[in-house]
């Protein structure tokens, strides 16, 4: 290592610090900023070349058109549909089945516990042609209810690992206690357990739904019909038959991104969690 | 027998050992049971898919029931889809696509890794320093993360355009190209632009992972550090790098995993078109393009058969305890 002296040494990591800040502030922000101006230009400026980057006046046509004459209205309320659904899914089932591998006794749980991993590293892509043909035969394909399952079978791993590691932390003395009050086991975890664990249920609950939320290659596989899409594959329907729309596009893209972002800056700290929790242990 | 199922129906007469394990199983059969269906069944389905002849025609007769039948009966009923044998794989791995694809999906996903991997830490250098808005750019750095992958892609193909594009005009601006250029594509330039948009779009995942790290590394060591006469440089390089390995080296694993199981980024971004065709891509073009769905369930195999040399290696290194 070179023996720079402080002063220089300072001025390095200050030109570093300067650059990077430019750096990754433009290169994230850039791309929302660019889509959120191309929604609301007008036809002119959106092909204008140079390309313009203050809009003259502002024009929501582009979201009309899309919440209401290319079904973006009916492709939110399916997404809608699927993610609650698999959100109130998974906590539900989730919280009870964490519950049971932490605290309860049953034949096969030592196993249970150690595939739960392996079965949340196995790749989607590996899983699309056998569930694409197991669910064409079964007539549950093009359903948002067996979009609903895939979403679960993708979720319920994660939460279970995530909440009975966040369970075992917590003190079993209050639940016999409970216990000795005359609870059974289902009014413990009712009363005790989740107002305890509320923290760790929500960053599963935001986890789970940004899974849901941003699926989009099963949803891609298995949806045929319009009616049936939710909004990625609605994005993508709507891009694959105007090409050249982008206000259209773009005003998609913002509808798709704009309830997550709002989502994660209510709830950031729950979301952090559960993004790195969900992903890796420690 | 009748006496103890009535006994077990209305769960009177049992000790409370019996009754709790009579709930967990209550709770976890239908967990077990989603799995089951949606995970465990469809991988064993699958082989029996990849050694026959499922094409859209006789979709129908690929049942699970007739994938049960077809095992019972040792492959000698009627009425089913062909049994090939191991000819699927064959025709897989003798298709020059996929050893082209899967050239193309390790170049990918390394490099698309590394990038990320170096501009997560980078910027989680940058924010784990005391500053003001510390908490909103860290919910800034978030967003390419956060926000859903079409809208991402969608948003760079538009910037990217090689009419429109304002990318193009900037870069035109900035005397990096002379004229407008087709990004996404022109080979070369497409797997290019994908890595870029990898790197991008996954930066904050090792940016949250380096975060956390860092804010746990004992301050002494740097004072130790300091103490011995150690520059901030050399305070990277010899507390903190050591510091961060394990971390690194286990987002390298999954990023790497993911990455390369992907298809939903190329997919959007160019549908795998001028040289960054993946494994993915070539998945779904076997089974919904060419209607070959066991040779699909195939090349499927090899996947989850390159897969599990990273999953042993994910529970045999980070994994210890598990």
């Amino acid at each position: 290592m070179v023996n720079l002296s402080r002063y220089g040494e300072r001025a390095i990591v200050g030109i570093l610090v300067v650059i990077g800040f430019s750096i990754f502030l433009t290169t994230v922000l850039f791309p929302f900023y660019w889509m959120i101006i191309s929604s609301m230009k007008n036809m002119g400026e959106l092909f204008a070349w140079p390309p313009v980057f203050v809009p003259s006046e502002l024009d929501f046509g582009a979201y009309w058109s899309v919440l209401f004459e290319h079904g973006f209205l009916t492709y939110m309320k399916n997404s809608a549909i699927v993610t609650l659904s698999t959100v109130l899914l998974t906590i539900s089932l989730g919280t009870l089945g964490a519950y049971a591998v932490t605290r309860l006794y049953f034949k096969g749980k030592h196993l249970m516990q150690r595939s739960i991993l392996l079965i949340y590293m196995f790749p989607p892509i590996v899983l699309v042609i056998p569930l694409y043909v197991l669910m064409s035969t079964l007539g549950l394909r093009d359903s948002l209810g067996g979009l609903v399952l895939v979403y679960l079978a993708q979720t319920l791993p994660v939460s279970l690992y995530m909440l009975s590691s966040y369970f075992k932390q917590l003190p079993p003395d209050l639940e016999e206690a409970g216990l000795v009050d005359g609870c059974n086991r289902l009014e413990v975890i009712w009363r005790i357990t989740i107002p305890l664990s509320v923290p760790a249920i929500m960053s599963v609950a935001l986890y789970t739904f940004m899974i849901a939320w941003n699926e989009f290659l099963f949803a891609f596989m298995f949806l045929d019909s319009t009616n049936k899409f939710t909004l990625p594959i609605g994005m993508q329907h709507l891009f694959s038959s105007y090409h050249t729309a982008w206000d259209k596009v773009m005003a998609a893209g913002m509808i798709i991104t704009i309830p997550i972002v709002i989502i994660f800056l209510i709830f950031e700290r729950y979301m952090i969690r559960g993004l790195t929790a969900g992903s890796i242990k420690g | 027998m009748d006496d103890k199922s009535s006994k077990l129906r209305k769960g009177k007469g049992l000790n409370k050992k019996q009754r709790e394990q009579r709930l967990a199983l209550t709770i976890i059969i239908p967990i077990f049971l989603i799995v089951f269906g949606i995970v465990i069944f469809p991988v064993l389905y699958n082989f029996w898919l990849s050694v026959q002849e499922v094409t859209l025609g006789n979709l129908g007769q690929a049942t699970p029931i007739n994938a049960l039948k077809w095992v019972f009966t040792l492959g000698n009923s009627g009425d089913l889809p062909k049994f090939v044998g191991l000819k699927n794989f064959i025709t897989v791995a003798q298709d020059p696509r996929f050893l082209s694809a899967f050239a193309t999906s390790l170049i990918y996903s390394i490099s698309g890794v590394t990038l990320s991997i170096l501009l997560g830490l980078y910027a989680a250098l940058l924010v784990h320093r005391r500053m003001p808005a510390r908490r909103a750019i860290r919910g800034i750095f978030l967003l390419p993360y956060i926000a859903p992958v079409v809208a991402t892609a969608f948003i760079w193909r538009w910037v990217l355009n090689p009419v429109y594009g304002v990318g193009n005009w900037l870069a035109v601006q900035a005397g990096l190209i002379a004229e407008p250029v087709a990004w996404l594509s022109t080979r070369g330039l497409a797997l290019f632009v994908a890595i870029i948009f990898q790197g991008w779009r996954y930066f904050p995942f090792i940016f949250l992972f380096v975060l956390a790290r860092l804010q746990s590394i004992p301050e002494d060591l740097y004072e130790a550090a300091r103490m011995d006469g150690a520059s901030t440089f050399q305070q990277f390089f010899y507390v903190t790098l050591p510091q961060l390995k394990g971390v690194l080296a286990t987002v390298f694993l999954l990023r790497f995993m993911w990455i390369f199981n992907k298809f939903g980024d190329i997919y959007l971004l160019n549908k795998g078109a001028a040289g960054t065709e993946v494994l993915p891509i070539l998945v779904r073009q076997y089974s919904i393009e060419m209607e070959q769905f066991g040779q699909g369930a195939a090349l499927s195999i090899y996947l989850f058969l390159i897969l599990a040399v990273f999953i042993f290696f994910y529970f045999r290194w980070v994994m210890e305890e598990w």
